[in-house]
């Protein structure tokens, strides 16, 4: 693995002791991937953005790009459904997405079935990896919306640092108990950037959502899902869902995540002229170079 | 409410669902029994190692009229038993004398403390599906026959077990009419006819015990789907001081849940604490609790209240609501009454 100086980002993020997504008082930033085609656009500055909170342009303080530290947190599938092949492959991926990670990065595991399980501890050093996914075994149902709420919670505190969440999954939920509208709402409030890997054929909606907390309600009652929830919620905060249909392709798909994430640029600016509580709409533009922005659709302040 | 449940499942049960906590070597029976209570599973080896003799004789000794033992003792006595069972190699020669000495114990813990009336009839109910997922189907069929027998009389747990099943029913019908062509039919009405009769048999039930507060608990469920809140509420409410933890966890979870639907949050994060107290186990309320506080702004207490219990290495899970109803995972059963006579 290389070692870079991060003497770049500490001074981007000189402003961001804090390290929440608000720092401060007023700072906010905007993890942003930037694609010609599927080519990632490399070598812009804060002079080459132009984005509006609200409406209102603003002034961009900083744009850092590979050098902040990245903290992943991976949130894996291990219910029936995975057992077998499934299952090595994901700890191949998981065990390669690791080691492709720098010293300053920083990784967690959780795995879910029925239950949501830390696997593996927030840790600076990879020496526990081996150990976290010999514990892996696949059995249960899948509550997904709760491994995603807990995944996103249980978020890296270390200051100055890019948060990356992996979640796996074969299937559609079956038995959390948070709601999926929960779930979502809590992604749109976070700093964090969800990159899914969903791997199946049919779609399905659990119906028990759409009108009851999902605990209470029963969850066999399934209708077709125009719109898959990892999607929906890596949309939510301007990441990307990856569909594969063999588990041969996970290696491959975690890859390109990690690649994908460290082109991403990381802009700070302090809102201005906008009210400073509600629902922020964030729109990211290129001024004049060509290429097409992804970054969260807002933030809730 | 899980439907997938395994023979595999129920063999591991006692070593994957909850691992045993760490154990010292226990000197005797009574030993073995107290280690159990406080600190959980490991004593099964031992407990089959004792010559049966000496095992009926201390169980003889622990039933005796004169006998010191509480009926907490005796009541986790019962469980290692079924433990020493279930987690046997050779669960045809050692399954038989087990489970008769776990009833046995049981039998005094009901004279000793009546209200393990409820404990008893929840082992009697889950016991014959744990023992059927061993392979030990005669044994099952003896117990499932001895429970028959004992409450044969007691209308009201007849009421609420066929109240189960047609809530379960009801549950599993769409809220809406979703099939379509020559054989569509109204999915909704056949949920609400469910409903209906369901409600019906838990009245009654409730009528007749007023201290089946279960009953009440399923009640109210109804009355939640049916958005008839203030009925659910007052229904969930009696089943709070209900005897049995889960049915208190249950209960403070789904008020909690209603209470944070009509914007009282305050009120629903006691509830969501109250039901982790009675289920420390319980999996649920931590996430419930976790995303009432992140959604009201208080993050470092919502990421608190999941370490605390959930996200942390070696938790131990064992969550009521995936043995609710009637097809309820039986794992989750057996382990429920387990973590129920734990200290």
């Amino acid at each position: 693995m290389e070692v870079k100086p991060v003497v770049g980002a500490l001074i981007a993020l000189a402003a961001l002791q804090s390290a929440q997504f608000r720092a401060g008082v007023e700072a906010v930033r905007v993890d942003v991937l930037v694609v010609d085609g599927r080519k990632p656009v490399t070598g812009l500055t804060a002079d080459d953005f132009q984005l509006r909170d609200n409406g209102v342009v603003q002034r961009i303080d900083s744009v850092a790009i590979s050098d902040v530290p990245i903290s992943m947190m991976i949130a894996l599938d291990t219910s029936q459904s995975v057992a077998g092949h499934v299952l090595r492959e994901l700890k191949e991926g998981v065990s390669d997405a690791v080691a492709a990670l720098r010293p300053v990065d920083r990784a967690a595991l959780i795995s879910f079935s029925s239950d949501v399980r830390l696997t593996m501890d927030w840790a600076g050093t990879m020496e526990g990896v081996p150990n976290a996914l010999s514990r892996l075994r696949a059995g249960g149902s899948t509550s997904l919306w709760d491994a995603t709420f807990a995944a996103l919670t249980f978020s890296d505190d270390t200051p100055g640092i890019r948060r990356l969440v992996l979640i796996f999954s074969d299937g559609d939920d079956t038995s959390s108990w948070l709601p999926r509208d929960a779930v979502r709402e809590k992604a749109r409030r976070t700093d964090a950037v969800i990159y899914g890997v969903e791997m199946r054929d049919v779609y399905t909606r659990n119906i028990s959502a759409l009108h009851n907390r999902s605990g209470i309600e029963s969850f066999n009652n399934v209708l077709p899902d125009d719109s898959p929830f990892l999607e929906e919620v890596a949309d939510a905060t301007g990441g990307s869902r990856f569909r594969i249909t063999d588990a041969a392709d996970l290696r491959k798909a975690f890859s390109r995540i990690l690649i994908e994430f460290r082109t991403r640029y990381l802009i700070t600016y302090t809102a201005q002229g906008v009210d400073q509580t509600g629902w922020h709409a964030l729109d990211v533009k290129l001024k004049t170079k060509h290429g097409k922005v992804t970054a969260r659709r807002g933030y809730m302040r | 409410m899980r439907s997938y449940v395994s023979a595999a499942l129920i063999l591991l049960s006692a070593h994957v669902t909850v691992a045993p906590r760490a154990s010292a070597q226990p000197a005797s029976y009574r030993a073995l029994v107290q280690s159990y209570r406080e600190l959980g599973g490991a004593e099964t080896n031992a407990l089959r190692a004792m010559s049966r003799e000496a095992v009926a004789a201390a169980v003889d000794e622990a039933i005796s009229g004169g006998s010191s033992w509480a009926w907490e003792d005796l009541r986790a006595a019962a469980m290692l038993h079924c433990e020493a069972c279930v987690t046997a190699t050779d669960k045809g020669s050692t399954c038989e004398f087990q489970i008769m000495q776990a009833e046995r114990l049981l039998e005094r813990t009901m004279r000793l403390s009546p209200r393990q009336e409820d404990f008893a009839w929840r082992w009697y109910h889950v016991m014959p599906r744990v023992l059927d997922s061993v392979g030990q189907k005669s044994l099952a069929l003896g117990i499932e026959t001895q429970a028959a027998q004992k409450w044969h009389l007691d209308m009201a747990r007849a009421e609420y077990l066929q109240g189960l099943e047609l809530e379960s029913k009801g549950s599993h019908e769409p809220t809406a009419l979703t099939a379509v062509g020559p054989n569509a039919y109204d999915k909704a009405g056949a949920r609400a006819t469910h409903f209906v009769r369901a409600s019906e048999l838990f009245t009654t039930a409730l009528q007749r015990r007023p201290d089946l507060t279960v009953a009440a608990l399923h009640l109210g469920r109804i009355r939640m789907l049916e958005d008839k809140n203030e009925q659910a509420a007052a229904l969930f409410r009696s089943a709070l001081t209900d005897v049995d933890p889960s049915v208190r966890y249950l209960a403070a979870l789904f008020l909690g849940s209603l209470e944070e639907r009509e914007g009282r949050f305050d009120a629903a994060e006691k509830l969501y604490r109250d039901a982790m107290q009675s289920m420390p186990y319980g999996q649920s309320a931590p996430l419930a609790l976790s995303e009432l506080l992140s959604r009201t702004g208080r993050e470092a207490e919502a990421r608190s209240a999941l370490t605390a219990r959930v996200l942390r290495m070696n938790a131990q899970v064992v969550e009521p609501f995936w043995a609710y109803g009637p097809d309820g995972d039986t794992a989750t059963q057996f382990d429920l009454l387990r973590v129920e006579v734990w200290k």
